[in-house]
């Protein structure tokens, strides 16, 4: 049985049917919201235990047995192709979101419009699921926009602040500008090849590269890089990810701004555009953005004093890191280098999306026992919530790249990539976790300092919260104890599939 | 792994920069003056403000760690670059626009010039 | 909200229907010509739209109901998600209907034709409807400024 239709069938199911099962009672709302994600989640590894154990791009076609069209010899409908970068993608999705809708459970208890809530966390999971799927640049495009409108009034959702207004109409704008720059390059695209099939236009595109496909991959680019919150188009990031109900900044920080952006650039930039662009170019482009990114996020980062806020510049500075593999990548492209730094690349989006998730969780508690997320109020934590604060002190090791957890062994490619591509950008790498380590101990110093009067009164949050943290500080460990084992077995076939483009187009196009 | 490096040199490096960052330690505690490690208005000697001043407006903090004393000394260091980036984060909404339009625009003639 | 007066009063009770007619017409031919659910939904929705403008929001409290919309709203994903599952044998989205029937598989170009189409329009129909009515009157409930 064929498990990839499953993986947008069961979200979709359960946002239709939501309202419905909402009338029962608030009870089986939760519930049914929690077993839809769950129901998800374990799609999604057999999803990833088939491509990973073939190694065979898996395509799907809707609404007929193949892509192509009757009598011509291309594909004329909708693909869903996956492949393991894909299969990836779609686990993590699935896993952090599934974490995030249990963790909202007691989180939220205390608001109103909740059959909102969980129809858009269940909304922005179905379209980051379909972003990793689809093998269509225009199917992509309606499912960027689904995860984009569910997020941005996901961000405003906590209405009786104005914080999260003004943060939510914000990103809404910019965000709608920047998508409507992703789909002037889309129709571009489709006025110079007449095509909306990823693996043919990357076919048509390799016999004829043309202007107007170098300009439709800028606005493609340019809209991305802004979607995944790149330094200088990241300070709506910066806004709306602290307004956001803690669960939330947990799936917008982990999730939205990888599989909405980071994840796109890639297919894109090889995928679609790799066999006709200058490689070297692109990958240099993105490279100066990393760049910019790492140093100004996790700097920006040291001097916050909302916990919230500190946590979103870092999750810039991170993905920082990661479109620094991605350009390395893309650069050093058909040499080892390049393959470990995209394996690196790859490795540090899971790892993020698992950490980030974690501390945005951290955030989440705190803010909602104490009622604060002023680092200055919150001197002393530790002796009141011990449990939290050690779930903190495993996710800031863990982002800081220490040895025993699994941020070690991705940071640790990236370093080891970009400084043999370039010692520059291994300096480069290395000051951003400087900044990023000095951030962290920093909120660290305040959490094990001497307690004030406000936070004595604190105490640990429910099971409902404590669990899906602890899992997450689990998988941490547990990624950590196997690095290598990790990197080989799954991260550098991930890069050499996405690297491998021929292999990409040749599943749709079937050796014609 | 691969290439020169090796993550057991990491560790060693780690291990060394322990030491000489205790060393270092040892050393400005003996240099410093008024450093007190426990009691009332506890002071830090290289990162952190001198817990025995009052700030003006900040006064319920005294003797806590607050968000401000820690990483004093990299903040200070390092001013310049922080307020041009403070700077730089309005919050307008113009502003992120025509940040959004100026990416866009290097993007294009690079991709143009050099693709 | 108060009501606008009888002239306005009097014209949308003779319009309200001919543009809930005109909307389902849109919605029921979206496979023949130009327009389909999102269309004919959005000016059903008109209808009552104009109908909360017209008699004001007291009177449209007692014609309207959040729960009854919200659930016609999932039934018309429901339906959609149903409709499109039909020729899961063969793919996700087969028009199973069009190609071995056993109804609206009439010739090109006649209404009962197209296979799932006009049944997905429906859906779309209902559900655009329900969606845009309940969001003009949460704007007109919840609004935060003064009469």
């Amino acid at each position: 049985m064929n498990v990839l239709p499953f993986v947008i069938i069961i979200p979709l199911l359960g946002v239709f049917s939501l309202p419905l099962v909402g009338l029962v009672g608030k009870k089986a709302r939760e519930a049914w919201a929690l077993l839809i994600s769950g129901a998800t989640l374990g799609v999604t590894s057999k999803l990833l235990y088939n491509v990973w154990s073939t190694k065979e791009t898996l395509v799907y076609t809707l609404g007929a047995k193949s892509p192509m069209g009757q009598g011509v010899g291309f594909p004329v409908r909708i693909v869903w192709e996956v492949d393991l970068l894909s299969a990836i993608m779609a686990f993590t999705i699935a896993f952090v979101a599934f974490l995030a809708v249990a963790y909202s459970i007691e989180y939220m208890r205390h608001d109103t419009g909740l059959e909102k809530y969980y129809v858009l966390i269940l909304v922005l999971e179905l379209g980051m699921l379909g972003i990793v799927l689809t093998g269509d640049i225009f199917n992509f495009y309606v499912f960027l926009e689904i995860m984009s409108i569910a997020s941005y009034a996901l961000v405003a959702f906590r209405n009786d602040t104005w914080e999260g207004i003004e943060a939510g109409i914000k990103y809404m704008f910019v965000g709608s500008l920047a998508s409507s720059f992703i789909l002037l390059g889309i129709a571009l695209l489709y006025g110079q090849y007449g095509t909306l099939t990823m693996a043919y236009l990357a076919e048509k595109m390799a016999a004829n590269f043309t202007l107007t496909a170098k300009i439709a991959l800028a606005f493609l680019i340019g809209g991305l890089l802004f979607k995944s919150g790149a330094v200088p188009v990241h300070m709506w990031l910066a806004d709306a990810h602290p307004a956001a109900p803690s669960s939330i900044s947990a799936m917008l920080s982990g999730l939205v701004i990888k599989a909405g952006g980071v994840y796109v650039i890639a297919r894109i930039a090889f995928s679609v555009f790799g066999m006709a662009v200058n490689l070297r170019t692109l990958g240099w482009v993105i490279i100066f953005f990393a760049c910019l990114t790492l140093i100004v996020g996790n700097a920006m980062a040291v001097v916050q004093t909302d916990m919230k806020r500190l946590l979103a510049f870092s999750s810039v500075g991170q993905i920082g890191y990661i479109l620094l593999g991605l350009g390395i990548g893309l650069a050093a492209y058909g040499t080892k280098v390049g393959e470990i730094a995209t394996a690196g690349a790859i490795y540090h989006t899971v790892n993020h999306a698992i950490m980030k998730a974690l501390l945005f969780m951290v955030a989440g508690a705190v803010l909602h026992e104490l009622g604060t997320k002023d680092l200055n109020e919150l001197s002393g934590l530790a002796k009141t919530m011990p449990k939290t604060t050690f779930a903190f002190i495993v996710g800031a090791a863990a982002i800081i790249g220490l040895p025993p957890l699994n941020g070690f062994a991705s940071k640790w490619l990236l370093y080891e990539s970009s400084a043999l591509f370039n010692p520059f950008l291994g300096a480069i790498a290395i000051i951003g976790t400087a900044f990023c380590t000095a951030a962290y101990i920093r909120v660290l110093y305040t959490f094990l300092g001497r307690p004030s009067e406000r936070v004595m009164k604190a105490k640990e949050p429910g099971m409902a919260m404590l669990l899906p943290m602890f899992i997450l500080v689990g998988a941490i460990i547990l990624m950590g104890l196997f690095p290598w084992q990790i990197s080989k077995g799954v991260m550098i076939p991930a890069a050499s599939m996405l690297a491998n483009i021929k292999g990409y187009v040749l599943a749709v196009m079937g050796g014609v | 792994m691969f290439g020169y490096w090796d993550a057991l040199y990491f560790v060693y490096v780690f291990i060394i920069g322990l030491i000489i960052a205790y060393l270092l330690m040892k050393w400005a505690e003996r240099a410093s003056s008024g450093t007190r490690r426990e009691g009332e208005g506890a002071k830090i000697f290289l990162s952190g403000e001198d817990q025995d001043r009052v700030i003006p407006d900040f006064e319920h903090f005294r003797g806590y760690f607050t968000g401000r004393h820690v990483m004093w000394g990299l903040i200070r260091g390092i001013n310049r670059m922080f307020i041009a980036f403070r700077r730089e984060h309005t919050g307008l909404l113009g502003d992120y626009v025509s940040y959004l339009l100026i990416t866009i625009a290097l993007v294009l003639g690079a991709l143009i010039i050099w693709g | 909200m108060s009501d606008m007066g009888l002239i306005v009063k009097t014209t949308a009770r003779a319009t309200i229907p001919l543009i809930g007619i005109f909307g389902s017409y849109i919605v029921a031919h979206g496979h023949l010509t130009p327009g389909g659910g999102f269309q004919g939904g959005a000016t059903i929705a008109g209808a009552g739209i104009l109908f909360l403008l017209a008699f004001g929001l007291n009177e449209m409290r007692k014609h309207y109901n959040h729960h009854v919309y919200s659930s016609l709203e999932g039934l018309g994903g429901l339906a959609f998600l149903g409709v499109s599952m039909l020729g899961f044998s063969v793919a996700f989205f087969y028009n199973k209907l069009w190609h071995s029937g056993p109804f609206f598989n009439g010739k090109p170009g006649t209404l009962l034709s197209a296979g799932y189409l006009p049944i997905m329009n429906l859906a779309v129909g209902l559900k655009v409807f329900t969606g845009l009515v309940s969001a003009m009157a949460a704007i007109a409930l919840y609004r935060r400024w003064r009469e």
